[in-house]
C-alpha cells in the first residue's frame, strides 16, 4: 500500500512537470522571442522525463518485469518513450515547435493512465512469460513513439505552409522556406527510422504467437490494425518516391498513419468491446 | 504484344503499389468492423436477416478469404515481383541521365581536369564506372556504399517470399485438439485428409496416403498458481508427455511458450478440462467446470468456474492444493449468479441446509497440435525482409551520375542518396572541396 501511494504521488509529479512543459511550449508558440528559443521548455520536459524514468524503474523493480502488461503500464511507457524520442530529436535538430503536440499527447496518455486505469501490479500471465515479450513490446512502442514525433513534426510543417499566410508564419520563428521544409524532411526521416521497428514489432509478435498459440497470424483485430498501420506507412514511404504524391499527399498519409497507430494501440480495445469481437490481444484491465 | 507491354508497365508501376496498398488497408478495415468467422444465426441476430444475407454475399463476414481480398493480394504479389525485376534492370543498365536539366550541381572543370574529379570521388571511396564517352564528353556512375536498388530488391523479394509462405501455409497446414487425462494415451495424426493439398489431390483422383500417427501419453498435468494480493494467478500449466513414433520416444514437459516439436508437428499447451461428481443426498450430479448444472431439490442453476488444483507458490514456499472451487448460484428470478461458498474435495458444504460434496475430481490437459510447412519459409522471408530494410534505411548509399563536358568546361552531377545517415548537400560539398584540393 505504501509503495502504491508513493507511485501515485510520483506519477502526479510527472504529470505536473509534463503539464508545465506543455505550457512552456505553448508560450513559445505564442511568444517565440521571449522564452529563450524554447530551451526552457526543453529542460522542463527533460526533468519530467527523468522523473518518469525513476517511476518506471521503481515499478519494474516491484513488479519484477518490464512495465508493459496492463494498459496503465503501457500508457505510462508510451508517454515516456514519446517524450524521450522527442527530447532526442529536439536536442539534435534544435526544433521546439512540435513540443506542444508531443507533450500534449504524453500528458493525455499519463492522465488517462492515472485517472482511468488501475495501477495494480499483477504477476505475468503464462502467455506473457516469453523472451519475445520485451522485444515485441519495446519495438512496437519504440515505433509508436517515433510516429508520434513524426506526426507532430509534420503537423508543424503543415501549419507553417498551409494557406497564403504560410510563409509569414514561419518567419515568426526565424524560419525561411527551406527552414520550414526541414520539418517535412525530418518527418520522413523519422518514419524511415520507425518503420523497421514497427515491422520488427509485428514480425516478433507473429513469431511469439506461433510459439505460444501455434498460429503466427489469426486476423485478430489488434493484428489486423497493426497491419493497416504498417500498410499506411508503407504507402507513405512509397508516396515519398512518387513525384505527384511526395508533398501534400504524403503529409496527409503521415497523419492517417498516426491515427491508425493510435487506433491500434487504444481504439481496438474500444472496438472489440463495442462489436463483441473476441480478441486475444485487447487489454482487459 | 503492345497490350502485354502496356499491362507489364502498369503492373510494375509504383502508382499501382499505392493503389493496392490503399485497397488492402480498406479490406482489412472491413475485416475488423464486421465480426469474422461467426455463426449465421449470430449475424442474423446482429444485423437482421436481409442485411445479414447481403453482407454474407459480399463476403463481409469472411473478408480475409473473400475473392476480392485474395485478388488484390495476388496483384500486389505480381506488382512486387515486377517492380523488383524493373529495379534490377535499371540497376544493371544505368541510363545516362539528362544531365543538364536534371543535375543537382554544376561545377566548373577546366580542360584536362576531369581526371582530378574522378580522383576526388575515388578519394571519397566511390566506385567509378564509365558509361559513355565522346570526343569532349564522358559520363560516369559513381557509387559509394551498397547500391540502394539491389538492397531494395532484397526486401521486396523477402516480402514476395512471405506471400509464398502464406500460400504454403494455406496448402499444408492442419490442426486439431486432444484432451488427455493423466495415464491416458491417444493417437495424434501427422497429416490430415482435410489439408487443402490433400483435398485437391482427392478432387483430382490422386492417391492421398493414410496419415501416420504418433502415440501421445500423458504422465502428469500440473497447474501452478502464484498467490498475490490475496488472489490466485495462474503461473504455468505443465503437461508431462511421452511421444512415441517410428523413430523412438521423446519425453517433454509442454508449457505455454514451450511446445513439443516432432518432424514438423508441434504440440502446444492449450487448455484444461475439469470434471467432478457432486453428491447431494442420494443423487449424484456430474459437473463440468464452466458449465451450468442443477441439483435435484433446489430451484435454480449452479456453476463453478475453475477448480483450483495443483501447486501454489505463496511467499517463496510451494504447497499442494486440495482441489476446491467457488460455487455460484442463480435463482429462477435472479439475473446474475452470486458466489455462495466454496466446494472442497471430499468435504461437505451446506447450501440451504442441503449437503453438497465434491468427489471423483478429474482433470484433463487440452493440447493443440498443428503442422504448418509455411512457417520455416516465413522465417527466412522475414529475415530477408528485415535485413534488406535495415540496410536500406540505416546504411548510407550515395550514387552520383557524372557528366563532364570539356567543350563547355563544366561537370554536371546528379546525386541520389538513400539511408537516414546520408546527406546529399554535405556529401557534394565534401567532394567539391576535395576536387578543388586535388586541382590545386
Amino acid at each position: 500500500m505504501h509503495s502504491f501511494l508513493a507511485e501515485q504521488s510520483l506519477f502526479f509529479g510527472v504529470i505536473f512537470v509534463y503539464g508545465l512543459a506543455f505550457l512552456y511550449y505553448g508560450a513559445y508558440l505564442l511568444f517565440p522571442r521571449v522564452l529563450g528559443k524554447g530551451k526552457l521548455a526543453f529542460y522542463v520536459l527533460l526533468s519530467g522525463a527523468l522523473l518518469h524514468a525513476v517511476l518506471i524503474v521503481f515499478r519494474t523493480i516491484e513488479a519484477r518485469y518490464p512495465p508493459f502488461q496492463t494498459l496503465y503500464e503501457s500508457l505510462s511507457w508510451f508517454a515516456f518513450s514519446v517524450v524521450v524520442s522527442f527530447l532526442f530529436v529536439e536536442w539534435r535538430r534544435k526544433v521546439h515547435l512540435p513540443g506542444i503536440l508531443v507533450t500534449g499527447i504524453a500528458l493525455a496518455a499519463c492522465m488517462y493512465a492515472l485517472f482511468g486505469k488501475s495501477p495494480e501490479i499483477k504477476p505475468l500471465f503464462p502467455a506473457l512469460q516469453s523472451g519475445w515479450f520485451v522485444w515485441h513490446v519495446a519495438a512496437a512502442f519504440g515505433s509508436y513513439a517515433i510516429f508520434v514525433v513524426a506526426f507532430s513534426v509534420e503537423a508543424v510543417f503543415l501549419a507553417l505552409t498551409l494557406g497564403r499566410a504560410g510563409g509569414a508564419r514561419g518567419a515568426r520563428y526565424g524560419l525561411d522556406e527551406s527552414g520550414t521544409h526541414v520539418f517535412h524532411r525530418m518527418a520522413y526521416n523519422l518514419i524511415l527510422f520507425g518503420y523497421p521497428l514497427l515491422t520488427f514489432g509485428i514480425v516478433s509478435g507473429a513469431a511469439w504467437a506461433q510459439e505460444a498459440w501455434g498460429r503466427y497470424w489469426g486476423w485478430d483485430p489488434k493484428e489486423t490494425w497493426s497491419l493497416i498501420t504498417w500498410s499506411v506507412y508503407a504507402l507513405y514511404l512509397h508516396a515519398k518516391v512518387t513525384p505527384r504524391w511526395a508533398r501534400r499527399r504524403a503529409s496527409a498519409l503521415n497523419c492517417v498513419g498516426f491515427i491508425c497507430m493510435i487506433f491500434t494501440f487504444l481504439g481496438v480495445n474500444w472496438l472489440v468491446k463495442l462489436l463483441h469481437i473476441p480478441s486475444l490481444h485487447a487489454y482487459t484491465f | 504484344m503492345k497490350l502485354l507491354k502496356s499491362l507489364y508497365r502498369e503492373l510494375s508501376s509504383t502508382h499501382l503499389t499505392l493503389i493496392l496498398l490503399i485497397l488492402l488497408a480498406a479490406c482489412m478495415l472491413l475485416g475488423t468492423v464486421f465480426p469474422q468467422g461467426g455463426r449465421p444465426d449470430q449475424y442474423v441476430e446482429a444485423f437482421g436477416e436481409a442485411r445479414a444475407r447481403w453482407f454474407s454475399r459480399l463476403g463481409l463476414f469472411d473478408v480475409f478469404h473473400s475473392w476480392y481480398f485474395l485478388f488484390v493480394g495476388g496483384i500486389f504479389f505480381v506488382n512486387l515481383v515486377f517492380c523488383s525485376v524493373e529495379g534490377w534492370k535499371s540497376h544493371r543498365r544505368p541510363k545516362a541521365a539528362a544531365f543538364k536539366e536534371a543535375s543537382t550541381a554544376q561545377w566548373e572543370v577546366v580542360r584536362g581536369e576531369s581526371d582530378s574529379l574522378i580522383k576526388a570521388l575515388e578519394d571519397r571511396r566511390y566506385r567509378i564506372k564509365k558509361i559513355g564517352e565522346s570526343e569532349f564528353t564522358s559520363s560516369f556512375i559513381a557509387q559509394r556504399g551498397l547500391p540502394s536498388r539491389p538492397v531494395s530488391i532484397i526486401y521486396h523479394f523477402g516480402l514476395a517470399l512471405t506471400f509464398l509462405g502464406f500460400v504454403l501455409s494455406a496448402l499444408t497446414a492442419f490442426d486439431g485438439e486432444v484432451y488427455l487425462f493423466p495415464g491416458e494415451t491417444k493417437m495424434v495424426p501427422q497429416s490430415s485428409p482435410d489439408m487443402t493439398i490433400n483435398r485437391w489431390k482427392a478432387k483430382l483422383g490422386l492417391p492421398v496416403g493414410e496419415p501416420d500417427s504418433l502415440s501421445l501419453h500423458l504422465e502428469s498435468f500440473d497447474t501452478e498458481y502464484t498467490w498475490y494480493n490475496v488472489k490466485y494467478y495462474p503461473r504455468e500449466w505443465k503437461s508431462a508427455v511421452t511421444l512415441t513414433s517410428d523413430s523412438g520416444t521423446k519425453r517433454k514437459v509442454i508449457e505455454v511458450n514451450a511446445p513439443l516439436r516432432h518432424r514438423g508437428l508441434t504440440i502446444y499447451q492449450m487448455a484444461y478440462n475439469q470434471e467432478f461428481d457432486l453428491v447431494s443426498g442420494d443423487s449424484i450430479v456430474h459437473v463440468e467446470a464452466g458449465a451450468p448444472f442443477e441439483v435435484p431439490g433446489i430451484d435454480g442453476t449452479f456453476s463453478v468456474r475453475t477448480v483450483r488444483t495443483g501447486t501454489l507458490f505463496k511467499r517463496g514456499e510451494r504447497e499442494a492444493l486440495t482441489p476446491h472451487a467457488d460455487l455460484y448460484f442463480k435463482g429462477p428470478d435472479e439475473k446474475k449468479s452470486q458466489r455462495v461458498g466454496r466446494l472442497t474435495l471430499d468435504s461437505k458444504f451446506y447450501f440451504r441446509d442441503v449437503p453438497l460434496t465434491m468427489g471423483n475430481f478429474t482433470e484433463a490437459t487440452g493440447l493443440y497440435f498443428r503442422r504448418d510447412d509455411g512457417v520455416a519459409f516465413l522465417y527466412v522471408a522475414f529475415l530477408l525482409f528485415m535485413i534488406g530494410l535495415f540496410i536500406r534505411i540505416f546504411w548510407p548509399s550515395y550514387r552520383i551520375s557524372l557528366h563532364v563536358d570539356e567543350s563547355e568546361e563544366r561537370a554536371y552531377l546528379s546525386a541520389k542518396v538513400a539511408g537516414i545517415a546520408a546527406y546529399q548537400e554535405r556529401e557534394l560539398a565534401e567532394i567539391h572541396e576535395r576536387f578543388l584540393g586535388v586541382t590545386e
